[in-house]
């Protein structure tokens, strides 16, 4: 199910449009026919918004005319959206910490009056703007504040009244109070936010549905989430049938199915059925079924609803529909049963039905989106497996537990090589595929560290239990058959030969017993576990481009800055926070030019790849310099640089092999990206002409990076205080130079991107100044209102250029 | 948006003005109608995010005598005062229901062994709490309904009223 809206989409609609239109024109005589081939000429997809024969994406000569309005408009309206919100965020927070502080001077009656006052009209002004004024973007802006308004207006009334902050009503009727303005306004961001106002008031309400918490009584609140997660669903599922909710259905299913799956898996963990025994019906409150005989009985309404509003068309998601919530429900309902008799040795059938739904639930739906959360959660669930499978106190327990992760990985990934000779199932092979390799790359992640490889005395074998050899076991026979049946069919399907995928799980059987023997001869062996990942997502990147698939490729990327964040922030998480980001900040650089060159020599690909390849390259180079940028904004407060106001004091991290490793492959790897580059613009005739001068404008970035990085670098080792000066020169020098390559290469987004920065710099730099002398809470409310202020001019310069462009509006 | 739209839209807004200003209004009937008692307390000083600063306030009739501490977490307790010199005092520790007489008030236990009455927050200015935690006496006075439901009408910091700004 498609909630969000695509920007490529958006593009082909107003094309549709645009023919419409201009067919109209030219009917009416406005134009004449070669004008209107013209008009639509101009925006044909490979072009969008350029005049044909232009490659784009920076590479055009500079005499072409600026990228299309329609494109601008897109930009501009997430823009207003983006500083909308979080304006509204801001002055919200605002109001709530400045009239918490300042508060017992004003009597009683003119507070209460001033609260209701308050959100009253901030909800008429947003109303106002949202419906009245045609003003979509920044109207829901006004409504959030004005939900959080009522929130604060809820507490405040009960600090009056010295009302306890847990006291469960309080979040509920915020809950309730917000609820019905998303669905009237018909605002997902609204809907999402009642949302998150039901999860927190369930958890606020769990002390009313029990007599009181323990470790055993716990158990009992899964079946009742389960309960409220098969009403939500079921809800949300309703939605889908009138026009009118379908766009927000989404926001409010997924949150239900997210619910029930937290519920269920605290019971798949063997550890929680220990105390199952001390399990007592009285501590169970009458408040506790009456809120399950609602949930349920609004499952059934709801799913009764389904059928009764669908009855007169075909609606081929009924029957998927009716079974998730009815094996949500029931699963509650054998919890319940379980309750009666608990028997903690059998936690292991949750498991089989946890497993086996997942199944069901994916197969049932055939919805993509929904496929690849599951594959998602699927490994989530094995990994919390491992966690309550091997309690052990080793310091070798992560990389003990990575051996079976990765049998557990190359089965699935065998698995979904077997996957694609059943006709049947064969499109859902990706899933598993990635769900495999994810797991793989995360135990090849968690296996490169060098701490969990440093041990006082070395693992010995008879610590590990039986089940444990048990998932290795059964772990690589299924990966050898998964392997064997695709090899033995090879041909059969269209994916040719199953080459690549039996040398993956060969290299991950590779894998494990280099780190068994590792254990064995107690050889420290991270280094060949992070070459590895390396290796594996170098041959995933180019799995992709040889296969033209780009899916792969995004996919590897993904896994690449995944462990490169997760690396960076646990490996040095015993500095101090200024420390730390400091020591960061280069690699961040590198980080962001490894991403930015990638984005340039993307663009080299332009006529042979995929579209969707084409369309995403502008995105790397902006994400790229958006990290570079955001790298030395975070090194550039001259606090960290001193030691005298609690800053850097010595070379923490100069004799680290972990950071320097780190540092070296991003830097290594962009090195390589950048020669790369060099030589297939000079020897390999790339199928689009470079622009004279790009190949310039790019080493030239990446070098500034690079020297930024050194600069960095030696100021960090040199403990050199005035390091934030030159920084700073160079965050200022980097926004002019964006500007100015926005001019020179006609990319409005490269002309964002400065302005925002900049934006942000100035701001933070103001908040910084501005704690000191305002309360915090003004600081907030200021901020958040001339943020408000920016995204309504925003607004009002997009609905000009939309009056040029007419676009079909999507919902905020 | 449509017509119907927007006066739902303000009925939802008036029904959360309303349900905010009833909000007020029952308790605020409950402290002016209840009947005024004065309790012993021993303060403690935490934060809470979401209201400022609060006082948790431990009350001295919240201990359960020698007989009713096996009780578990969460049983209901009804507790019958008597006023012994300026402050009221517990009587008589009552599980089963209310006590014939006509001054009580009603506690749950909580998992630490003592009594919950609902009073237990005191909301104080930020950066006053310490008023409170650093006073060597200080006594609550509550209205209690005759279900016997407290709510807290004011604190006595050293025998005065609690006013952080001196007022």
């Amino acid at each position: 199910m498609s909630t969000g809206s695509v920007s490529g989409n958006g593009d082909s609609e107003f094309r549709r449009r645009l023919s419409i239109e201009v067919g109209g024109w030219q009917r009416e005589g406005l134009i004449s026919a070669e004008q209107a081939g013209e008009i639509l000429r101009r925006y044909e997809p490979s072009t969008s918004g350029r005049p044909p024969g232009d490659p784009g994406y920076g590479a055009g000569d500079p005499t072409a005319p600026p990228v299309g309005a329609a494109e601008r408009t897109t930009l501009v309206s997430r823009a207003v959206s983006i500083i909308g919100v979080m304006g509204a965020l801001l002055v919200g927070l605002g109001i709530i910490i400045y009239v918490a502080a300042n508060w017992d001077a004003i009597p009683v009656w003119a507070r209460v009056t001033m609260l209701v006052g308050l959100t009253a009209a901030i909800n008429a002004a947003g109303w106002t703007l949202l419906a009245k004024l045609e003003y979509p973007r920044i109207g829901v802006a006004l409504l959030v504040v004005g939900a959080l308004a009522y929130g604060a207006a809820i507490h405040l009334v009960a600090q009056i009244y010295h009302v306890p902050v847990n006291h469960p009503n309080l979040t509920t009727a915020w809950f309730l109070g917000v609820l019905p303005i998303g669905y009237v306004a018909r605002s997902r961001v609204m809907v999402g936010l009642s949302l998150a106002l039901l999860v927190l008031s369930m958890g606020f309400r769990t002390q009313w549905w029990l007599e009181y918490y323990g470790e055993e009584t716990i158990l009992f609140l899964a079946p009742l989430t389960l309960a409220l997660s098969a009403a939500v669903v079921a809800l949300g599922r309703l939605q889908l049938r009138f026009t009118w909710t379908r766009p927000l259905a989404g926001y409010c299913y997924y949150p239900g199915l997210g619910i029930g799956f937290v519920a269920f898996c605290v019971m798949t963990l063997a550890s929680i059925w220990i105390n199952a025994e001390r399990l007592t019906w009285e501590v169970v409150t009458p408040e506790y079924w009456i809120t399950a005989g609602i949930a349920i009985a609004a499952a059934a309404a709801a799913t009764a609803g389904s059928w009764w509003f669908s009855r007169d068309r075909q609606d081929a998601g009924l029957v998927s529909d009716t079974v998730t919530v009815a094996t949500i429900a029931v699963t509650g309902a054998v919890m319940w049963l379980w309750f009666v008799w608990p028997e903690p040795a059998l936690w292991w059938l949750f498991n089989l039905v946890a497993f086996g739904g997942i199944a069901a639930v994916a197969f049932l739906n055939r919805s993509t989106q929904l496929l690849g959360g599951v594959a998602v959660l699927f490994v989530a669930l094995v990994a919390t497996r491992f966690v309550s499978l091997v309690d052990l106190d080793s310091e070798a327990t992560p990389i003990l537990l990575s051996a079976t992760a990765l049998a557990v990985a190359s089965c699935l990934f065998a698995g979904s090589v077997a996957m694609r000779v059943v006709p049947a199932i064969e499109q859902y092979n990706r899933f598993v595929a990635a769900a495999g390799l994810t797991l793989a790359a995360s135990s090849l992640h968690v296996m490169g560290y060098g701490t969990f490889w440093r041990w006082d005395t070395p693992p010995v074998w008879s610590w590990m239990p039986a089940e444990y050899w048990a998932v290795v076991a059964v772990g690589w026979l299924l990966a050898a058959a998964g392997v064997g049946l695709a090899w033995w069919k090879r041909g059969r399907s269209g994916y040719g030969d199953a080459v690549w995928e039996a040398g993956a799980v060969a290299a991950m059987a590779a894998l494990t017993l280099a780190m068994w023997l590792g254990l064995m001869y107690a050889v420290s062996m991270w280094p060949v576990f992070n070459l590895a990942l390396l290796a594996g997502i170098g041959t995933l990147l180019w799995y992709g481009y040889r296969r033209r698939e780009s899916p792969v490729a995004y996919f590897a990327g993904s896994i690449l800055a995944g462990s490169l964040i997760i690396r960076s922030f646990a490996a040095f998480g015993f500095l101090a926070q200024n420390e730390l980001l400091l020591w960061l900040g280069p690699v961040g650089l590198g980080i962001g030019a490894l991403i930015f060159l990638t984005g340039r020599i993307r663009v080299r690909w332009t006529g042979t790849a995929t579209a969707e390849l084409r369309v995403s390259s502008r995105a790397w180079d902006l994400a790229g310099l958006s990290a570079a940028i955001a790298s030395v904004y975070a090194m550039s407060y001259s606090d960290p640089w001193d030691p005298a106001t609690g800053g850097i004091e010595g070379a923490a991290l100069a004799f680290l092999g972990e950071y320097w490793f780190l540092a070296g492959t991003v830097w290594g790897a962009a090195a390589a990206v950048l020669v790369l580059m060099w030589v297939v613009d000079r020897k390999w005739s790339s199928p689009v002409r470079t622009a004279p001068g790009q190949l310039n404008w790019e080493t030239s970035a990446a070098v500034a990076m690079g020297l930024l990085a050194l600069v960095s670098w030696l100021g960090l080792l040199l403990v050199w205080t005035w390091t934030w000066l030159p920084l700073n020169v160079a965050l200022l020098g980097a926004v002019l130079a964006l500007v100015a390559a926005g001019y020179r290469w006609n990319r409005g987004d490269l002309i964002n991107l400065a302005v925002i920065a900049f934006g942000i710099a100035l701001f933070t730099r103001y908040f910084e100044f501005g704690f000191g002398l305002l309360g915090q809470s003004l600081a907030f409310i200021v901020a958040g209102a001339i943020m408000l202020c920016m995204g309504f001019g925003l607004e009002f310069l997009r609905r000009r250029m939309l009056r040029s462009v007419r676009i079909v509006e999507e919902p905020a | 948006m449509s017509r119907t739209a927007s006066i739902l839209f303000f009925v939802v807004v008036a029904a959360q003005m309303v349900g905010l200003v009833a909000f007020a209004g029952v308790r605020e009937v409950a402290v002016t109608t209840g009947r005024e008692i004065t309790l012993q307390t021993a303060p403690v000083d935490p934060r809470s995010l979401f209201q400022g600063d609060y006082a948790i306030l431990d009350y001295e009739i919240a201990a359960l005598p020698e007989g009713l501490r096996d009780l578990p977490a969460g049983s209901e307790i009804f507790v019958e005062l008597y006023e012994c010199g300026d402050v009221w005092c517990a009587v008589w520790h009552d599980p089963v229901g209310p006590p014939s007489s006509d001054v009580f008030i009603r506690g749950v236990v909580n998992q630490r062994g003592r009594l919950d009455f609902g009073i237990g927050t005191y909301f104080v200015p930020e950066g006053t709490g310490h008023i409170i935690e650093h006073a060597e006496d200080v006594k609550v006075v509550v209205s209690l309904d005759e279900q016997g439901q407290a709510v807290i009408k004011d604190v006595l910091v050293d025998g005065a009223p609690f006013a952080p700004y001196g007022n």
